[in-house]
Parts: structure tokens; sequence; C-alpha cells
């Protein structure tokens, strides 16, 4: 898993936890990295997994509140970091359609040996989106904040439902329905 | 418990400080790891783009040069698309477009469209000639997709050169076709290629010959031997032929039927390849036979030639032998005491006689020329001096016809000493000179001589003899030097004459390297003119003085006169005798070395056809046995000049043909004996009383007896020469050598007419020696002696004609 997944999942939470609970989910997380980790760098996604489950137990907030939420925090970083993506787009929709054709290809060519999950979009009709999401990581959650993150960005409303595919969560559709 | 908090506080943010320069360095190393391998990275990417470049660069000249290709092609390349639009053309295509008036662009030329339209079609290359203008094209048409490339080129040689071998083959078969021999063609297989109308018909075959086209030959001459004289010969021999493939010709085969072939065999060869061989028959039996005949008549000819030779010299020998007796008999019977009237009829005889020998000498010559036996001498002469002596003894008969004969030589021949025959031009100016005399009834016969070219080592001169005479028509002009054709037949008849003179005249100029031709008008006079070319000699090239003067004395010599017939012997002998010679007479060979044996002698006269020893053996066996070295002259009847080298060899030293005149004989003997007398001239001492001498023989010989002719030349001769005394005279007190020179000059002629030797010696003389202005008091007294006796004869003779 790409660093910048953890470096920004730190900051949020030491944007909206404050640095003791951070600290305490590093000290309280068996972390072989040690809980430093630089943008740049690669890590094993069981770290992220031991991070929010710790953040959970201290905050009391559910894990799949927290991938949600952490979700839209990172959507909205990467606007600020990648600015050129958006350009050109002008909504929600035609930035997901474009995530599997245009934005995961520029990726790997950044970083090869990136694991992306897959997106498979389908336009039902003007206002709604289906969209499949299939990974190891079974981070369904955070995906959907990722989703809610980009309505966002593009000031649109939705309402985003998930429908298991998969009875191990990896294989998720997504119904996205612009309201 | 703050301070607890403190600790803790401050340990938590030492751990996130910790963690974060542990990220820091993370990213560092990573950063680290990625440059280099960014910057490995860029390297292949840089490497990679500079071998694309090359490569690049490489392709995209490469593809340039394809794209000029077609461009470049010296042979017409272009494209029609399916609209019949010229797409593309190359340069070389121009003419051809041009031809049309089309371009790039513009539609195709119809008769181009139309096999493009084919190859869409057939889509399949299609290959077409096509004439354009004067020139042929070859052109490949392929069917690419909606387009077709034409591929052409020039073939206008090819097909001219096709065009000419049609043409070329055509001429040739029309050639072989009417070919008079028989021909057959064969390939290195024996197979036939071609043969002709004339050999099937020859070896009697029952076809066309353009069915006999790829006939095996192996077999042919075992089938056609039967029509052979020899048919094993024949079989063999074309085995031999062709077995050693040598150009063989004009072998003759006999037939069968009795014609002759004649066959050639060609072996054909290129580059030393064997391509086959020609035969080729002709019938010659015509030919051979005609060359049989022609044989056969050349054989009788050549005898008939022969036979005529030898019946000429047969004839020249039993006419001479007799004319010798008359004219010898006539000469002695002139001494003889006469009455006016006999020695009239003695120089009738006298005249017949040498016209006849002059007619014998003339037929001698011209079947000399025949047989190309006519021989040239080549001796020192001069010109002028020759024409001089030849008008001198001529004169008598311009004299008589009262023409006036006047000499004109080149000054600058005078002391030109030519080399040639002088007797053999002498003969040609004599009948040129006498024919003149002979038609010419007025007005004066010329003599001239002219140097036309003056080489370092040759002279070329011009002689003419005109006169003002008769003339001769156009018509007869062209006929005048045939043999025997005279002008008229009735010239024959009034003149006289054999006709050979101008043939001989014309045979001994152009013999010489000359040229003879005639101008002349009816009325008009005639002009004879030839140019010889001599050779140049000096002085010591000239006969000593005296062999062309006669007159030495032979007073006291012994001679041995060997002759069989009576009347020659009478005739010699009295000429011998006058001469004041001692003859002793010998009736053949064998008496003359008996006499020999007993007496030496200064000469020997020996006639060649005698009894029990004739002339030759005689002579031999004075000169081998006797070993005398005593001069032989050969005395003969026999005229053929081949006949000399024989007596030569014999060890005569020369001849004098029969019947001779005295001048002859006495110019053979002094020759001979010329080294003595010249000495004994020296030492003679003139008597005076001899100085005014005279003679009137020669003047009576040349006037045939007429009185009143010699009285004429008498009274001529002292009217005349006081003048001529008188101009030297003139030329001796004005010292003008060169007048006293040519004075003596032309009274030479005269003094010689009336035998005044002594004083035609001093002429002579002085002729010489005026222009020699060293000695002149010698010459001065020499010159009055002249005058004074010249003044005493001229005195005599007044008296002669006055009595």
């Amino acid at each position: 898993m790409k660093g910048i997944i953890f470096s920004e999942f730190l900051e949020m939470v030491e944007q909206q936890f404050g640095i003791d609970v951070l600290d305490h989910i590093i000290q309280h997380s068996d972390l072989p990295s040690g809980g430093s980790y630089t943008a740049v760098g690669t890590y094993h996604h069981s770290e992220m997994v031991a991070l929010v489950i710790s953040l959970s137990q201290k905050s009391g907030i559910s894990v799949s509140e927290l991938l949600k939420t952490y979700g839209a925090y990172q959507f909205k970083r990467f606007a600020i970091l990648y600015p050129t993506f958006f350009d050109g787009v002008t909504s929600a929709f035609d930035f997901l359609e474009g995530l599997e054709s245009y934005i995961h290809p520029e990726v790997r060519k950044l970083y090869p040996d990136a694991e992306l999950p897959r997106f498979d979009t389908q336009r039902m009709d003007e206002n709604t989106l289906q969209m499949t999401y299939k990974s190891e990581r079974h981070l369904g959650d955070f995906a959907e904040g990722l989703i809610q993150g980009c309505l966002s960005h593009f000031q649109e409303q939705a309402t985003i439902s998930q429908e298991k595919l998969s009875a191990d969560e990896d294989h998720i559709l997504f119904s996205i329905i612009r309201t | 418990m703050e301070d607890q908090a403190t600790t803790n506080k401050l340990d938590m943010y030492k751990r996130a400080y910790e963690r974060e320069k542990r990220a820091r360095k993370e990213a560092e190393r990573i950063l680290e790891v990625k440059s280099r391998e960014l910057y490995y990275a860029n390297k292949r990417l840089a490497d990679m783009n500079y071998s694309l470049e090359q490569l690049v660069e490489a392709r995209t000249k490469e593809i340039q040069d394809i794209a000029k290709f077609p461009k470049e092609n010296p042979h017409p390349v272009f494209r029609v698309n399916d609209q019949g639009q010229i797409m593309f053309a190359n340069e070389a295509s121009s003419n051809i477009l041009r031809y049309f008036k089309s371009k790039v662009g513009d539609s195709c030329p119809e008769l181009i469209m139309t096999i493009v339209n084919e190859a869409f079609e057939a889509q399949e290359s299609i290959e077409r000639e096509v004439a354009i203008g004067e020139f042929y094209f070859s052109f490949v048409f392929t069917p690419i997709q909606d387009y077709v490339n034409v591929y052409g080129r020039n073939v206008t040689d090819k097909r001219l050169a096709e065009l000419d071998r049609e043409t070329l083959s055509l001429r040739l078969s029309t050639l072989i076709k009417n070919l008079q021999s028989a021909i057959l063609l064969e390939n290195e297989d024996r197979e036939i290629v071609l043969t002709n109308e004339n050999f099937c018909h020859l070896f009697q075959l029952p076809t066309k010959p353009h069915q006999m086209v790829g006939v095996d030959c192996s077999q042919s001459a075992e089938m056609s031997k039967h029509l052979f004289k020899n048919p094993a010969q024949f079989v063999h021999r074309i085995e031999a032929l062709l077995k050693r493939q040598v150009v063989c010709s004009n072998e003759e085969l006999e037939m069968v039927d009795g014609s002759i072939l004649e066959r050639d065999y060609i072996p054909i060869f290129s580059n030393d390849q064997y391509l086959g061989h020609l035969w080729q028959y002709r019938d010659i039996t015509a030919r051979k036979n005609s060359e049989k005949q022609l044989l056969e008549a050349k054989v009788v000819a050549e005898e008939s030639v022969k036979m005529k030779q030898h019946f000429i010299a047969n004839v020249s020998h039993e006419i001479r032998t007799p004319m010798s007796g008359i004219l010898g008999m006539s000469k002695l019977l002139e001494g003889a005491n006469l009455t006016g009237k006999h020695h009239t009829y003695l120089k009738s005889i006298q005249t017949s006689a040498k016209n006849l020998l002059i007619v014998i000498n003339d037929i001698l010559d011209f079947s000399k020329i025949d047989a190309g036996k006519m021989e040239f001498e080549a001796v020192g002469f001069i010109i002028p001096e020759l024409i001089q002596n030849l008008s001198e003894s001529i004169s008598y008969k311009t004299a008589e016809k009262d023409l006036s004969l006047t000499v004109n030589t080149d000054s600058e021949l005078q002391g030109l000493v030519t080399i040639g025959d002088p007797y053999r031009l002498n003969q040609v100016l004599m009948n040129l000179v006498g024919n003149a005399i002979k038609f010419t009834e007025t007005g004066e016969i010329k003599i001239t001589a002219k140097l036309l070219m003056d080489m370092p080592t040759h002279a070329t001169i011009g002689f003419s003899v005109s006169d003002t005479g008769i003339g001769i028509s156009p018509s007869r002009l062209k006929k005048i030097f045939d043999s025997f054709n005279q002008a008229d037949a009735s010239i024959t008849r009034r003149y006289g004459g054999t006709g050979l003179g101008l043939p001989i005249c014309k045979k001994i100029v152009e013999l010489q390297g000359g040229r003879i031709h005639v101008e002349s008008g009816e009325g008009k006079g005639t002009t004879f003119s030839f140019t010889l070319s001599f050779p140049k000699g000096t002085q010591t090239d000239l006969p000593s003085e005296r062999d062309a003067e006669t007159g030495c004395s032979l007073s006291g010599y012994n001679i041995l006169l060997v002759e069989d017939n009576v009347i020659n012997q009478l005739y010699a002998t009295a000429i011998l005798e006058k001469w004041g010679t001692n003859v002793s007479l010998a009736n053949n060979g064998q008496e003359a070395i008996n006499l020999l044996n007993q007496q030496a002698f200064d000469i020997i006269l020996m006639d060649i056809q005698m009894p029990i020893m004739n002339g030759l053996d005689a002579t031999k066996y004075i000169r081998n046995t006797l070993k005398l070295s005593t001069p032989i002259i050969a005395l003969t009847a026999n005229a053929i000049k081949g006949e000399a080298e024989r007596y030569k060899k014999a060890g005569m030293d020369t001849y004098v043909s029969k019947p001779f005149e005295e001048y002859e004989l006495q110019k053979a003997i002094c020759e001979l004996l010329y080294i003595d007398m010249n000495a004994e001239q020296e030492m003679e001492a003139t008597p005076p009383s001899s100085e005014v001498a005279y003679g009137l023989s020669k003047l009576e010989k040349l006037s045939d007896g007429n009185d009143e002719f010699i009285t004429k030349m008498i009274h001529l001769f002292v009217t005349e020469t006081p003048k001529r005394l008188a101009e030297i005279e003139t030329g001796l007190q004005t010292n003008n050598y060169e007048e006293i020179r040519k004075t003596c000059h032309t009274m030479k002629p005269s003094l010689e007419m009336f035998q005044a030797e002594a004083l035609y010696q001093q002429a002579k003389k002085l002729e010489r020696n005026a222009s020699n202005t060293a000695n002149a008091e010698t010459l001065r007294s020499q010159i009055s002696d002249f005058i004074q006796h010249t003044s005493q004869l001229v005195e005599v003779l007044k008296a002669k004609i006055n009595s």
C-alpha cells in the first residue's frame, strides 16, 4: 500500500483527534514500520488495518465510519496534490468514469508496483452511476468515502448505496444516484 | 503529576519527531534510489533516443532514395489510375507524354489507356510493344488496386535491328534462291537449314527447297553418290571435309553424265563455336570446255607467233642477202664508166633498193614491237646535235621541193647530255620529217625540241615536227596511229609507204615512256609532237667525238674478210680497198683460221652463215684455241636484235647488219681501232693543198643524178658563203665570238654537203673553240685560215659552174 495513504491518514488523525490519539494508536498497534511513513514509500496494508482498528477502539467510532471519513478526506488531498487529473473534468460521474481508463494508468506510470483496486462503471441513466469495486484489501468503505469526497469536490449531492457481490466484501457494487 | 504529564508529552513529541525523522530518511533513501533509477532510465532513454534518431535518419534517407528510384529510372515509368488519369510520370516518360501532348494529371492517351484497361481486366501484368512516333517501346502494365504501373523500355534500336535483319534475311534468301550455284546450308547436327532450287535440281531431288529444311543429311552423300563418276571418292571426301572443318574451295567433281561441278565447303564458326557448314556446287562444264578450247587456241597462237618470228627472221635474211648484193653491186657500178642514161638507171635501182630496205626495216621493227622484242640502247647523246645532223642529212630533200627546213632547239639543251637511244629517236624524227616532206608541197617543215621539265636526274623533252602540208581530216586523224592504216588508201597509191611508220613511231615513243600526239586539219598542215624523259648524263657519257663523225683513216690496215657470198665479197672488198686497207679473203671459217695461223690481222670481218665452218664456231676457235684478241665484226643478215647477244657471247666485238652502208662499216671499224686512230690523227699533218678539197658525189647521190639540182646547190653555196664569211669577219673585228660560233655552226651542213672535209673540220673546231677566248691569238689565226680557205673553195666552185 502506497505511503501516501498512511501519511495522509496520520495527518488526518492528528488534525481530527489530536497528536495524543495519534501517538496512542501508533503505540498500540504492532507496526513493523514503527509508524514512520513517507508518501513515496510502500508499506504492508495490514499496518493500515491495525491503525484503523486502534483508532476505532480509542475513539469509539466504527471502523467503517472511520474509513468513509478517511476516504472523503483523502479525496480532498488528492484534489490538492494532483490538480492535473481534474483538468477539463466537470462532474463527479465523469471523474469516476475516467478512473480506470485515465487516473489509474497514470498512477501505474509513477508507481509500477502499486496495487490498485479495480473500478468498473456503468451509467444507468443521467443521474445514476453503477460502479463495481474489486480489491483484496476489502476497503469498500474507504472507496465509498472517496466517492463521497469526489461528489463533494464537484459540489454534487448523491446517495451512495453498497451491495456486496461476494461474501468477503472484495467485490462491491456501488450505486450512486444524484439527487 | 504535572511533571509526569510533561514528561509524557515530551516523550510523545520525541516519538513523533523520531517517526518524522525516520520517514524523512526513508523518503530520502527512496528518492536516492528513484533518482538513480531515473538517471539510468534517462540515460537509457537518451541512448535509445540517439539510436532511434540514427535509425530514423537512415530510414528517411532510404525512403527518399527509394522515392527517387522511379524518378531517376532511365526507362519510362508512369502510373495511370482507373479514372484514366496519369498520376505519376518520371523524367524518362516525358518524351512519350510530350508526343501525346500530355502531362501528369492529364488523361492517359487512348493508345496506352486501351492496354491499361486490358491490364485491369486481366488483373495481372501484361507486356506490349507500342510504336510511338518513330520509336518503339516495350511496356509492362502491372495493375495494383485502382491503378496500373507502366514500366517501359525504349526498344527502337533492337526493333530497327530486327527490321534490318528481316530485310537482310529476305534479301539473302532471295539471293540464295536466285544464285546460279547450288547451295546447301547445314547446321551442326547436319540438318538442312537452307537450300535452293538449283541444289534440288542438281542432285535430282523431287522436292521443293523449303520442304528440305530440317531434313537430316547424314545419309545424303550415300544417297547421291551414284551421280558421280567416282562415288566412293565422293563419299570419302565429304567425310574428310566434315572432319577437318577447314574451308575448301573450287574442288572439281566429274559427274556420270559428263558434266563437271565445282564445289566449295565452308564451315561456319562463331567465336570458335562450330555452327554448321555451307556446301556450294557450280556447274562449270561450259567454262571447262571453253577453257580447254582457249588453252588449245593459245598453244596454236603461240606456235603461230613463234613461226611468224622465225619466218620474219628468215625472210629478212633471205631478202637482205640479195639486197646487199644489189646495193653493193650498184655501188661498184658507180665507179664504172657509165653513160648519163645508165647512170640514171643505176640511181633508180639504188633508190628502189633503198626504199625496199626501208620497207623491210619497218616490217622488222613492227614485228619486233609485236613480239615485245624491241630493245633500247642507253648511251649519252646531245639532242640538238642529233637534230642538227638529222636536218643536214634530210636538207637535200627539202631543198628538192623548195621547202624551208627550220630547226628550233632550246638553248638549254645545247649542253645537256641525255642518256637514251639516239638511233630510235632519230628513227622517229626521221619518219615524222619524212612524212612531213612527203605531204607538203609548199611552205616549211619545222623541227623543234623544248626542255619541258628539268629535274636533277631527268629531263623531259618535247619534240615536234610540223609542216604546212595537206593536213589530215578529223576522221582519219583518229586512226593515224593504227597499224597498216594510212590516212587514205589513195594516199598509199600516191605517196607510197607501208603504213607502219607512225604505228612504229608511236610504239617507240610509248615503250620509252613517252606520249605522241598529232594536231592537224585538212589544208592546215600537221604537227606531230611527242615527249620523252631521259636520264641526265655528263660529258663522259658521250661516245668519243670520232663516233659521231666518220672519216677516220684506215689506210694501211690489214683486214681479213670472211665471207662465202661472192657478191658480198666483191662489195666489201671494193669498199675496204677504197679506204686503202689490205684485204685478205677467206671463204669460210676454216679458211680464216688457216690464214690467221700464217698472218696477223688488225681486224676480222666475219659472216655468220657459211659452209664448212660458220662465223660463230670460227670466232670461238679464234678466241679459245688461237687465243687471238683481234677485233671481230660480225656481218649478219639476221637483223633481229637478240642475235647480237649470241655473237658477243661467241667472242665477237660488234656487228653490222647487211646490207650495210659504207659509213656503218667504217664506224664499226673505227670504233674498234679508235685509240690508235686518235693518236695517229694528232700527228697527221694536213697538207695545205687538201684544204680546199671537195667532192660532189654526196650531192649527186642526194640528187639522184639530177645535174640541174647540183648546179642549183653550187650556185646557192657560192652566193651564200661569202655573206657568212663576211659575218665571221665582222665578228672577228668586234670580238663577237658568239656570232662566229653561230655562223660556223650554220656553215657546217653545206661544207659537209660539198664534202669539203678539211673545211668542215675547221668549222667544227671553230664552233667549239670560239667561246674559249683564252687563246685569242691562236683562234684569230685559225679564223683567218678558215676564211681564206673557204674563199678559195668558193672561187673553185664558181669556176666550175661557169665552165
